[in-house]
């Protein structure tokens, strides 16, 4: 019977995860990321939109800590979440996963199975070396460059094909004058330098001619000539930018679409950053306030700003504080912060709210006896000092204390209010020009798991049989002690440590880490740190062939029950392969993506379940740019994915879900032609097998197809008008079809010489559920989006 | 006497077959008074002038030369009270720069993949491979490094450190070099302003009416 019962539970928990009842999600890495370029990452939700609270995008590199960013809904036919990991990240290869939370408070991971271990992976494509035609360089003058008259001197390099000029013929021309003979030719170099010009616009012309007077090579520029006037600067710089971003949904549904009864929504977010300097002093503030702020949910709105001048630095407001992995690492805190660096010394400290208090209901309807209380949190406020000695480029150690607790007076109807307190000790050397690198740290922590009752007294220690070298009343402001704490008794299982290498030698990157923290080991400002786990990362990636191959692999191992404080012990074993040809020249790319995690438990007590989950992503990429020539020059890339994923249970055989996503992608840019277009095609197979033995089958079917047009109405800027129809067709046990016409226009303009950009995007969808037509339902959606740098 | 002429004759004339003249960089601005120093050749120097292997600047007070090299792979400015000696050679299709800063003030901004560049001082040797770092030599020889972007070895023969963003190198005579975080107001604040002149594209104008009711016209620059 026990057993049963625990199957189901299993079963459910599983099912959960893994059947996709919340949402369906379609999703295929991406081929790589370029050095100190973003990565642009978008979740398309396929269904179950409708549960989805928020998105979160988890990602890392190397040994560092995961970073957490809020994805920003989409716009388009079909829901999606996008985010982007900035440029100055990108150095090596990425993990990631995504977060999504559901309305009812629970959770689900893409991918489902161990994400935190067993993430997705994008190899780093190696740098190209330019591939730019070298064979003349404009030195003098630079393109867009206010000149003062008397300055202007036209100078052309032609260092690289300096010993191929023999017998040739060099001229230079100026808005299709021949000035050749004023200026200066030498091997490798020419200079012009015209007694005076006159402000505008000139096309400068090198041609070298062969003996017989056909031109053997050319290039020319143009160049604006601008006479710079005297300059008067404010006493304090002043740069930042303005966004507001506005999305607009209305709905048009038959009764038994979800959607029915369902109001317009209307959301927008508002954003002023501003940084600026005077002297010794700095300054960087910003204010994003979004529709979705809401009381009965942690903060939306962000409020910061951060003052600097030599050596001490403050902050106000929304600041996400990282002192190392095991105490805070990212979690944004809403109080005062600041450092004072010495160079050798350095003291980081801040307070504030973690979690704020949102309001909860008490119901004393269902028994006469018992009061349930929902939805309420406390305010939950944080301090944290670092006191770092020595050079981060070099050696230091750190030492760091963390204290959250939950204010009991801040809210009536939540339960529960904590207590926690962690310590710990941080060190980092770095040799051989920081190419080999090793750090570890360890922290402990108590956590109390319910303040309310207060301190404990004496008569129940007594009673209890603990002797404490101190009254606990005397610490109840830095620490509660009561029967609540965990744990019960200091052992090893409040312990949290970790240690990693990092070497880069010889193309050759590796990063080891091994952790432990044990079961009774709480950060409250990390709440995404797994306790009772135990293991070992490895991961090695090498380029070969001068850059072109990037190959990695990787293996994990991990364990539960550290302290055989369970019955049985899940263990994971994942591991990666990673591989990618980037060619140079008219060649295509291709990688290869192979994943594999395994999570399992050995049992001998026939009471538990026996796990044996096996986990498999293989995911293959490949992309082509060549020109060809569709009525006019262009540059077209082609770009084929395609991706297995495979979640089974190996022993019991209750379950194996797959799917199979293919998809292609075609983008056609125009050289001659002021237009781009580009078509995708996907088509994502689902097979889904449960406990008893049901198939069910499922596809889904995308067709997209999207013009861009683009005109210069200003000056200096951009005027691109977009036109685009997609198409998705899905089967399965809710069978549907939709089409979705969508118009957009996107202006760039300079604005007191100042970047602004307005962009309008429409769209209008038709869906149609091929089994229940009342679920139908229309919807239109708008984007207004403003942009002003200054 | 006549052997003496003979040689002088003799090397002159070598010196003229074997002499590098391919020409290394161009001038591309100048402020105040730069004087080039050539063989035996002195003269203050101009916009466009073409820079040779072995040539010498000096400049005066509140004077500046900027530098391009032939090869496009680094941009160099000369500043105030300072003396620079431009040795170049070609390393197949790239260009070698060993520039030797005997006094003063020389920001240079280094493009990856060109050929090496380094910036030797009377007390320590800066090689570089893409970066942006402003060397001083101060009076006393010592040398202050600081760099703006991407890592800087900084060498004496007593050892060598690397510099990074956000740090100055320092090297003195018979010392090894050291490295720390670049302090406020360490730059000179002209000179930060003459390196960062280089992105005057980065400007907002706003015209207003002045007390006269005349038109000016306030230039805003941003990074």
């Amino acid at each position: 019977m026990q057993k049963t019962i625990l199957v189901l539970l299993i079963m459910i928990v599983l099912g959960t995860n893994l059947v996709a009842q919340n949402a369906q999600v379609d999703f295929i890495t991406p081929e790589f990321v370029e050095y100190l370029k973003p990565l642009h990452l978008r979740l398309d939700i396929i269904r179950g939109n409708e549960s989805i609270e928020e998105v979160y995008l988890f990602y890392k590199k190397g040994n560092i800590d995961y970073t957490q960013v809020l994805m920003e809904p989409g716009e388009g036919m079909n829901p999606y979440y996008e985010a982007t990991i900035p440029a100055f990240y990108i150095n090596q290869a990425i993990s990631f996963y995504f977060r999504i939370l559901l309305s009812g408070g629970e959770e689900q991971t893409i991918p489902s199975v161990d994400p935190i271990n067993n993430p997705y992976y994008v190899s780093l494509k190696p740098e190209d070396e330019p591939l730019a035609d070298t064979s003349f360089i404009l030195l003098s003058p630079d393109q867009e460059y206010n000149f003062q008259d008397d300055d202007f001197m036209v100078a052309i390099s032609y260092f690289s094909i300096q010993d191929q000029m023999k017998h040739k013929t060099l001229k230079l021309f100026i808005n299709g004058n021949d000035v050749s003979a004023q200026a200066v030719i030498t091997e490798n170099l020419l200079v012009y330098n015209p007694a005076y010009i006159k402000p505008g616009s000139y096309k400068i012309e090198v041609v070298i001619y062969n003996k017989d007077g056909s031109i053997y090579k050319k290039k020319d520029w143009t160049v604006k000539v601008k006479k710079v006037p005297t300059v008067q600067r404010l006493p304090i710089s002043v740069h930042g930018d303005i966004l507001i971003d506005s999305r607009l949904t209305l709905n048009d549904a038959d009764t038994g679409s979800y959607y029915y009864d369902k109001d317009d929504e209307l959301k927008t977010i508002g954003r002023l950053r501003l940084k600026g300097e005077r002297g010794f002093f700095r300054y960087r503030g910003m204010i994003y306030i979004s529709s979705e702020e809401k009381s009965s949910r942690q903060p939306y709105n962000r409020y910061s700003l951060d003052l600097y001048v030599p050596d001490l630095q403050l902050n106000i407001g929304d600041h996400n504080q990282v002192f190392s992995n095991t105490t805070i690492a990212g979690k944004n805190v809403r109080g005062v912060g600041g450092e004072l660096n010495f160079g050798f010394f350095k003291l980081h400290s801040f307070y504030g709210q973690i979690q704020r208090h949102i309001t909860g209901t008490q119901d004393t309807t269902s028994t006469p006896y018992d009061t349930t209380y929902t939805g309420g949190y406390y305010d939950r406020n944080t301090l944290g000092v670092r006191l770092r000695f020595g050079n981060e480029r070099t050696f230091y150690v750190g030492l760091n204390a963390v204290k959250t607790k939950d204010d009991m007076g801040s809210e009536k109807y939540a339960q529960n209010p904590k207590d926690n307190i962690v310590i710990g000790l941080d060190s980092k050397l770095s040799l051989c020009k920081r190419r080999f690198q090793f750090g570890w740290e360890v922290a402990a922590s108590l956590l109390n798991n319910d303040i309310s009752a207060g301190v404990i007294s004496q008569n129940d220690l007594d009673s209890l049989g603990i002797e404490l070298p101190f009254d606990p009343e005397s610490i109840e402001n830095i620490f509660v002690i009561n029967t609540n704490v965990e744990p019960y008794k200091l052992s090893m299982s409040n312990i949290a440590a970790e240690g990693f290498i990092r070497a880069f030698f010889l193309n050759n990157l590796l990063n080891m880490k091994y952790s432990y923290i044990g079961g009774s080991f709480h950060t409250l400002a990390n709440p995404y740190l797994q306790n009772d786990k135990t293991g070992l990362h490895i991961m090695d990636n090498v380029t070969l062939l001068n850059n072109q191959l990037s190959v990695g692999i990787g293996y994990h191992t991990y364990n539960d029950n550290i302290r055989s404080t369970k019955k049985s012990t899940t263990y994971t074993r994942g591991f990666l392969f990673n591989a990618g040809y980037y060619p140079r020249g008219n060649m295509p790319n291709m990688s290869a993506n192979m994943q594999q995690i395994n999570v399992y438990n050995e049992v001998t007590d026939t009471s538990l379940v026996p796990v044996n989950q096996i986990n498999t992503i293989t995911t293959l990429n490949t992309s082509y740019k060549l020109p060809v020539h569709i009525f006019s020059p262009t540059d077209t890339r082609f770009s084929l994915s395609y991706s297995y994923s495979n979640t089974a249970d190996r022993d019991e055989n209750n379950y194996d879900y797959s799917s199979n996503n293919i998809r292609f992608g075609l983008d056609v840019n125009f050289k001659e032609i002021p237009a781009s277009s580009h078509f995708t095609f996907g088509y994502l197979a689902r097979q889904d097998r449960s406990q008893d033995s049901t198939e069910v089958k499922s596809s889904y079917f995308t067709f997209g197809i999207k013009e861009e047009f683009r005109s210069q109405i200003f000056k200096k800027g951009s005027f691109r008008t977009t036109i685009g129809y997609n198409f998705t067709n899905s089967s399965g046990d809710s069978p549907y079809m939709k089409h979705y016409l969508s118009f957009g226009i996107n202006n760039r303009f300079l604005l007191f010489a100042s970047e602004t950009m307005i962009s309008l995007q429409c769209g209008y969808m038709i869906y149609n559920d091929i089994n229940d037509e009342a679920k139908n339902y229309n919807q239109m959606r708008g984007i207004l989006k403003f942009t002003q740098r200054f | 006497m006549k052997k003496l002429i003979v040689y002088v004759i003799i090397f002159s004339m070598f010196s003229i077959l074997f002499a590098d003249n391919t020409p290394s960089a161009v001038i591309l601005l100048k402020k105040g008074i730069v004087e080039l120093h050539r063989q035996n050749e002195r003269k203050a120097i101009s916009v466009g002038d073409i820079l040779y292997n072995g040539d010498e600047l000096i400049s005066k007070d509140e004077s500046l030369a900027a530098i391009r090299f032939v090869d496009d792979g680094a941009i160099i400015k000369l500043f105030s009270n300072s003396i620079l000696t431009i040795n170049t050679k070609k390393e197949e299709d790239k260009l070698g720069k060993q520039l030797y800063l005997e006094v003063g003030e020389l920001w240079s901004k280094v493009k990856k993949e060109s050929g090496s560049y380094q910036v030797e001082t009377p007390t320590a040797v800066a090689a570089v491979k893409g970066t942006d770092f402003l060397t001083d030599v101060k009076e006393n020889g010592d040398t202050w490094l600081f760099t703006f972007q991407g890592v800087v070895e900084l060498k004496t023969e007593k050892g060598s450190v690397e510099v990074g963003e956000g740090e100055t190198g320092i090297a003195a005579k018979d010392k090894a070099p050291s490295t720390r975080k670049t302090e406020e107001g360490e730059v000179d604040e002209k000179t930060k302003e003459e390196i960062e002149s280089e992105i005057e594209s980065n400007l907002m104008e706003i015209e207003f009416k002045d007390a006269n009711g005349e038109i000016r016209t306030m230039k805003i620059y941003y990074k």
